[in-house]
């Protein structure tokens, strides 16, 4: 047996869904290769451009706005990969079968419901986590590659899942999603409808709440200070009366040295304070949404497969009663 | 070779149909000792019947002893029937009457119940072996 | 060749329901029960709605009986799964591979048990292209692959729900050929569907009637023709201790089907009724009571006492 011979029912997976398959590589290359470009071409113009603007007064910053820019597009694009996947998964990998009764076909020809599921959602599990864990690569290389042309920091919300497993555990979480709306509604194109909007929802919510995810760091200074430097800002103010008040742009009082330090002792402001994560704590927080994502994903996939046509064995405890 | 032709309409049962027709095959020397009979398989594909007809029929013909079944090869004719072969006098002198009954501007109809009734006055004593079933002769609906 | 002296095909009280998508919580089945043995070809007919879909669906594993229980191949149905075959009423396949493409899908199904050269040769038989896609297949030719994929699983049983409802006559012809080929080589029993009485009559020799959810007649057709008569004779003429399945009054003359239970009365035209008037008799009356195996040779030897 060659090494290559896949198996008979992964096989058949692979050919019903060969139009999938080949999508989804495409948008692999493209997404990967228009990473090359712009790390390549359009980098070495935008540094071009600011070497030129390092020695003139005014100059032409488009290609160091291109670059930017359209990492951040590609960012995006690989952080919602798994939105095209949940769409794909309940209409196309589980939805239709169950709506034109092909899954019956599969079920009679020797291969029983949960065998048929476990295939199904197994086999593009293992093909969008290698693509998915491609594009995490390339992006992380691009990302790091020109950090003076970039846009945003490790903080920007798509950035964030590009750079790491979260976007792996997305599209996992997708299939699960899809394959689950499908058997509950088993009709394609609400399964469609429904898995896309349960998968952005969870992107939001997470989103919503990453910064809750791990312990921000809080720090206290006597007088006012700057940000340190790459971290997530979360909250700053001032200690007014032993308590934190919240300021937006830091502190109330504004003006010279003299008239802060009257406004100062007015509101008797003691200290001022920062509430931020450290660069440090990217991978924290990124594990941690990458896990309850992935909850998410485990739960889904039971109950899916509690959902199947119950196996007929359990008929006959009951009669046996 | 012999080849059956069931007609589900004629309310004679379709074993019985393939036991006739074999006979006639037999007696008309399409079919001789020692050829092979068609199998069910064969049978059934060409006609769409149970098969279970078939070996039905075959039965019916091993136990009149007209054929043998042999383990694995088939099932073989044993003996013919007897009856005049096809080139027999009566079969010559049946053709010229024939002839001369259509030059007369007879039909087939009217051929059918001359040789009927004749058939009727010559072997009244002798009981038809096919067709135990009353209403096949009446109600021609 | 199978020599199984067993039962192929078993349901005991069988229910089932469909809750809250069919109405108000209807039965599709209930208390249905019939036996039937291995190597015969049964014919289930009734009515559209009258449940035969719903039987087929529960001895292939898919749907789970409410009540009772079914016995597939002497275990439950979905033990059964690799040695029993399905075609389902629509037929489905996937449009967009190619008619090779199926039964290379089948063989990978079917790693075990599968017979390549039968499906082939079903399929080479219909003249169908292998590069043809699914979509682009007629509908008989389309059950030529459902069944070709059936078939060449190598079933010991094998159910089809109304295989021949879109073919025309010479398809219904050469694949009910091929199926009686099949049970002929190698014992498959075969359960159809259909609610074309007349067309089954020289393939099956088993009946199953279905009526209203419930099992209605089931037995050897042959037995069951045996035990009913029809009769005719003046009208006032009384059945009293015979079974009447239907029976019209027209004018002077009574005209009825009946299960004799005993000598029949002076005077009484009797003739045995084909296939497709049992059938219809029962159906147009629901209540007539029905009959199962053991109950029709009971029935017939009290009758030709």
């Amino acid at each position: 047996m060659s090494a290559l011979r896949v198996p008979g029912l992964p096989r058949t997976v692979l050919r019903l869904h060969r139009p999938a398959l080949i999508v989804w590589g495409a948008f692999v290359a493209a997404l990967i290769g228009w990473l090359v470009w712009l790390n390549t071409v359009t980098s070495s113009a935008g540094e071009r451009e600011r070497a030129y603007c390092d020695h003139h007064e005014t100059c032409n910053i488009l290609d160091q706005l291109n670059y930017g820019q359209r990492t951040v597009w590609v960012a995006t694009l690989v952080c919602y990969s798994s939105l095209a996947v949940a769409a794909w998964a309940g209409a196309s990998l589980i939805g239709r079968e169950l709506e034109s009764g092909t899954a019956q076909l599969a079920w009679t020809q020797g291969v029983s419901p949960a065998r048929w599921l476990a295939a199904k959602l197994a086999v593009p599990a293992l093909l969008t986590t290698l693509g998915c864990t491609a594009l995490v690569l390339a992006y992380r290389r691009a990302w790091s590659a020109h950090p003076g042309l970039r846009d945003g920091d490790w903080t920007s919300v798509t950035t964030f899942v590009a750079r790491g497993p979260a976007t792996v555990a997305y599209a996992l979480c997708a299939l699960a999603l899809g394959a689950l709306t499908a058997l509950l509604l088993r009709r394609t194109l609400p399964a469609l409808g429904v898995s896309l909007a349960a998968t952005w929802a969870l992107h939001f919510a997470l989103e919503r709440f990453r910064e809750h995810l791990w312990p921000s760091v809080t720090r206290v200074t006597a007088t006012e200070d700057v940000w340190p430097r790459h971290v997530w800002q979360l909250e700053s103010g001032t200690i007014e009366h032993g308590h934190r008040v919240a300021h937006a742009g830091g502190s109330p009082c504004e003006g010279n040295p003299a008239q802060v330090k009257q406004c100062a002792d007015k509101l008797d402001i003691t200290g001022y304070y920062q509430v931020y994560h450290p660069r440090s704590h990217y991978w924290p927080l990124h594990l941690v949404e990458s896990g309850i994502v992935l909850a998410v994903a485990a739960l889904a996939t039971v109950l899916a497969f509690r959902l199947l046509p119950r196996r007929t064995r359990a008929a006959r405890k009951e009669s046996l009663a | 070779m012999v080849e059956y032709r069931i007609d589900r309409r004629s309310g004679v049962a379709t074993y019985v149909q393939i036991v006739q027709q074999t006979k006639q095959a037999l007696r008309l020397g399409l079919l001789e000792p020692g050829d092979k009979l068609p199998t069910a398989r064969e049978v059934v594909e060409a006609t769409a019947i149970n098969p279970n007809t078939v070996l039905k029929a075959y039965r019916e013909l091993e136990r009149e002893g007209l054929v043998e079944a042999r383990r694995g090869l088939g099932t073989f004719v044993r003996r013919s029937l007897g009856t005049a072969p096809a080139e027999s006098p009566l079969h010559g002198e049946l053709d010229v009457w024939a002839a001369k009954a259509r030059a007369a501007g007879l039909d087939r109809d009217d051929v059918a119940a001359l040789f009927t009734a004749v058939l009727e006055k010559h072997f009244a004593d002798i009981p038809a072996q096919h067709s135990s079933d009353q209403h096949s002769q009446g109600d021609l609906s | 060749m199978t020599d199984t002296t067993g039962f192929a095909l078993e349901a005991a009280a069988v229910g089932k329901r469909f809750g809250r998508r069919r109405g108000s919580g209807g039965w599709a089945l209930r208390d249905c029960g019939f036996r039937l043995p291995a190597g015969r070809v049964c014919a289930v007919v009734g009515p559209n709605g009258a449940g035969k879909s719903t039987l087929l669906a529960l001895a292939a594993g898919l749907l789970v009986p409410t009540e009772g229980r079914v016995t597939v191949l002497g275990t439950d149905p979905a033990s059964a799964r690799a040695r029993v075959g399905f075609v389902a009423q629509d037929k489905p396949l996937y449009p967009h591979l190619t008619v090779a493409e199926t039964l290379r899908m089948g063989a990978d199904l079917n790693p075990r048990r599968w017979d390549a050269p039968t499906a082939e040769r079903i399929v080479a038989d219909g003249d169908l292209g292998p590069k043809t896609r699914i979509r682009a297949l007629s509908g008989g030719q389309r059950t030529r692959v459902a069944l070709a994929l059936a078939l060449a699983k190598r079933p010991e049983l094998l159910l089809l729900d109304e295989p021949m409802a879109d073919l025309d006559p010479l398809a219904r012809h050469e694949l009910m050929g091929v199926l009686m080929a099949q049970a002929a080589q190698y014992g498959t029993t075969i359960v159809m569907s259909s609610h074309v009485v007349a067309e089954l009559e020289g393939s099956c020799d088993h009946l199953l009637l279905i009526g209203g959810g419930r099992v209605r007649l089931a037995g050897e057709i042959d037995e069951l023709l045996e035990a009913h008569v029809r009769v005719s004779g003046l009208a006032q003429t009384s059945l009293a201790p015979h079974t009447v399945v239907e029976s019209r009054t027209t004018g002077r003359q009574l005209s009825a089907l009946i299960r004799p239970a005993g000598p029949l009365p002076e005077g009484l035209r009797t003739s045995a009724p084909s296939l497709e008037e049992l059938v219809l008799s029962y159906l147009r009356n629901p209540q007539a009571p029905g009959t199962t195996p053991a109950e029709a040779a009971s029935e017939s030897e009290k009758a030709t006492l």
